[in-house]
């Protein structure tokens, strides 16, 4: 019928010419797109930037110049607070983001360099503990955190900072070298240090001074070298809102805790004391690291043998931070910008000038004598 | 069909489609290879060249920067915005459901159809920046994140439209903070682009709601 009216050889190879058709149709297709795909991704900065980021490999072994070897104690598991339920996080694998390295080379040369200078002789009779310190006035305010919001101005709660008189959320090692100005004795502490406001119902309580003490509660202090510029942790845990034993504050001087207040939260002190917070920082290092994505990783304590562990091999100064408030009697309503007491936590970002400190870390801590705050005996 | 009895004609269209299959897979085979190949070397530079363009928060004053993308204001950037972010759903769910004022409930709608979305990108950045969830403010109760307490004195409801407008308008103002300081102190630009958008949310709601600056 109608198929006598198509001519012959199309009747005869249609089934040979279609498939050839076929073929090219495809092979056509494939090649269009293929060239559209290419086209579309030389503007993947326009469209949806959001599609460049998940086109890049998310196993970090794929982004090929650095693999979990070059990022030491990155498979280490977190001290910091586990992640909520549910939330999805990496197993297995470095995280290579927050990890600050070390020149390595730079580091070598300096520590060689600490080793190798003669300690001052001991002078006086000094107290046999190895010690220095820095005495600090509160210097300001600020909604800022330069270790856990760099960069983010206002997203922190609010802290209380003394030593380096510049620091706020755009802290950098360089903004701390260049500052001019200390709250601290001596003045070549520049360090960056900062806690949790604390309030009394609401207003702001100021220390009157805080020692900052560097010491060592290992067997050898000796072996004991300063952290390098630029250096940051923290320590303490604002999450840890019910640890029974969190809380550190207690009545310093004459008379000492005379009570305690309604909730038991805090001492009442006699009038010849005050209230007074320590907090203690790690005194391990690894190393290899300015900072670490918790800001505690890079850094350990001593093990019960009072020797760094093989993880985190490098003795630093034992920092310790002496807080005294100007309460005694009444210490009512107190609590801190991060939450309750035991939510107390500290932050060091060293800034100190590289010879006043390595002269006091050789001199002071190694021979295991105390210092005053310019670092004689 | 008559075609089918036809042997000579058979055998000559199926070597006609054999070349021409054969070729045409040569050709497409060797464009893609082509057009795969070069361009692929040539973004390889960029996309390494690109790498921790040092926030103003914490440039690595010594050593080699990693391979990474994501700066340390972007790291954290999203550490404190995905819990910033779950913690406001409970009360988004609470002003959805409850009898509140016309505007707070739109807000809260509008507010909990992004929220997820916006979380969800944020973790997708984390992961293609080949960074893990710390989970360092998970339980905490930093500047914007919605309290329990807060949730209580919504539910207790004596005047549930001026808690809740008080409440939401506070994690908002906090919440654009962080995120414009993003835009303006990040470094990734997908990360910038999230924050950008969480921005322009935001700044809408707050106005949609009359909310005080700043608070």
């Amino acid at each position: 019928m109608n198929r006598l009216s198509i001519p012959r050889y199309v009747t005869r190879y249609w089934p040979y010419l279609a498939m050839t058709a076929a073929v090219i149709i495809v092979a056509g297709t494939v090649t269009a797109s293929v060239v559209l795909v290419r086209a579309g991704s030389n503007q993947s900065a326009q469209p949806s930037p959001f599609d460049s980021a998940l086109g890049q490999p998310t196993n970090p072994a794929d982004t090929g110049s650095i693999g979990p070897t070059d990022v030491p104690g990155a498979g280490l598991p977190s001290t910091g607070s586990s992640p909520s339920p549910g939330t999805p996080t990496r197993a297995v694998g470095a995280p290579l983001g927050g990890w600050i390295p070390v020149d390595q080379a730079e580091l070598a040369a300096k520590t060689a360099q600490f080793f190798a200078r003669t300690p001052r002789p001991v002078t006086g009779n000094p107290v046999a503990v190895p010690e220095f310190h820095a005495s600090c006035k509160i210097s300001h305010h600020a909604d800022d955190d330069p270790i856990v919001f760099p960069g983010l101005p206002g997203a922190s709660h609010n802290h209380t900072f003394w030593g380096n008189t510049t620091t706020n959320a755009a802290t950098t090692t360089a903004s701390l070298y260049a500052a001019t100005a200390t709250t601290c004795n001596p003045s070549e502490d520049k360090s960056a240090y900062w806690i949790p406001t604390l309030y009394q119902h609401g207003k702001v309580v100021d220390p009157i001074e805080v020692t900052v003490y560097y010491g060592s509660r290992l067997k050898d202090p000796s072996r004991t070298q300063p952290f390098p510029p630029g250096f940051r942790m923290i320590t303490g845990d604002a999450t840890k809102q019910s640890d029974p034993h969190g809380n550190h504050f207690w009545c310093a001087g004459i008379g000492g805790e005379i009570g305690r207040t309604a909730d038991g939260e805090f001492p009442i002190c006699a009038p010849t004391a005050h209230l007074v917070r320590q907090v203690t920082f790690a005194d391990c290092w690894d190393g290899k690291h300015l900072d670490s994505p918790n800001h505690k990783d890079h850094v350990a304590n001593g093990n019960h043998l009072g020797e760094c562990p093989a993880s985190h091999p490098i003795p630093i100064p034992n920092i310790s931070f002496v807080i005294g408030y100007p309460l005694s009697g009444y210490t009512e309503g107190i609590t801190l910008s991060s939450g309750n007491a035991v939510s107390m936590h500290a932050d060091f970002f060293n800034g100190w000038d590289e010879e006043a400190l390595a002269a006091r870390v050789r001199n002071c801590i190694n021979q295991g004598v105390k210092c005053n705050a310019a670092g004689g005996f | 069909m008559d075609v089918s009895t036809d042997a000579p004609g058979r055998r000559y269209g199926a070597t006609v489609t054999a070349v021409a299959m054969v070729a045409v897979t040569v050709a497409v085979v060797v464009t893609v290879q082509w057009l795969l190949d070069t361009p692929s070397q040539s973004e390889a530079a960029p996309a390494a060249g690109s790498t921790l363009p040092g926030s103003p928060g914490a440039t690595p004053p010594v050593g080699a920067a990693p391979s990474v993308s994501l700066s340390p204001t972007d790291i954290a950037f999203i550490e404190l915005m995905i819990p910033m972010n779950e913690r406001a759903l409970p009360l988004l769910d609470l002003l959805v459901d409850g009898s509140v004022a016309a505007d707070l409930r739109d807000a809260a709608v509008m507010l909990l159809r992004s929220y997820p979305d916006e979380t969800a990108q944020l973790r997708a950045a984390l992961e293609a920046g080949g960074v893990a969830e710390q989970g360092l403010h998970a339980g905490m109760d930093m500047p914007g994140y919605v309290t329990v307490d807060q949730l209580a004195r919504v539910e207790a409801g004596s005047d549930r439209d001026t808690v809740a407008r008080e409440v939401l308008c506070w994690h908002l103002n906090q919440s654009l903070r962080v995120a414009q300081a993003e835009v303006d102190n990040g470094s990734d630009p997908a990360v910038r682009t999230v924050a950008q958008s969480m921005v322009e949310l935001r700044a809408t709601t707050v106005a949609a709601l009359r909310c005080r600056q700043g608070g």
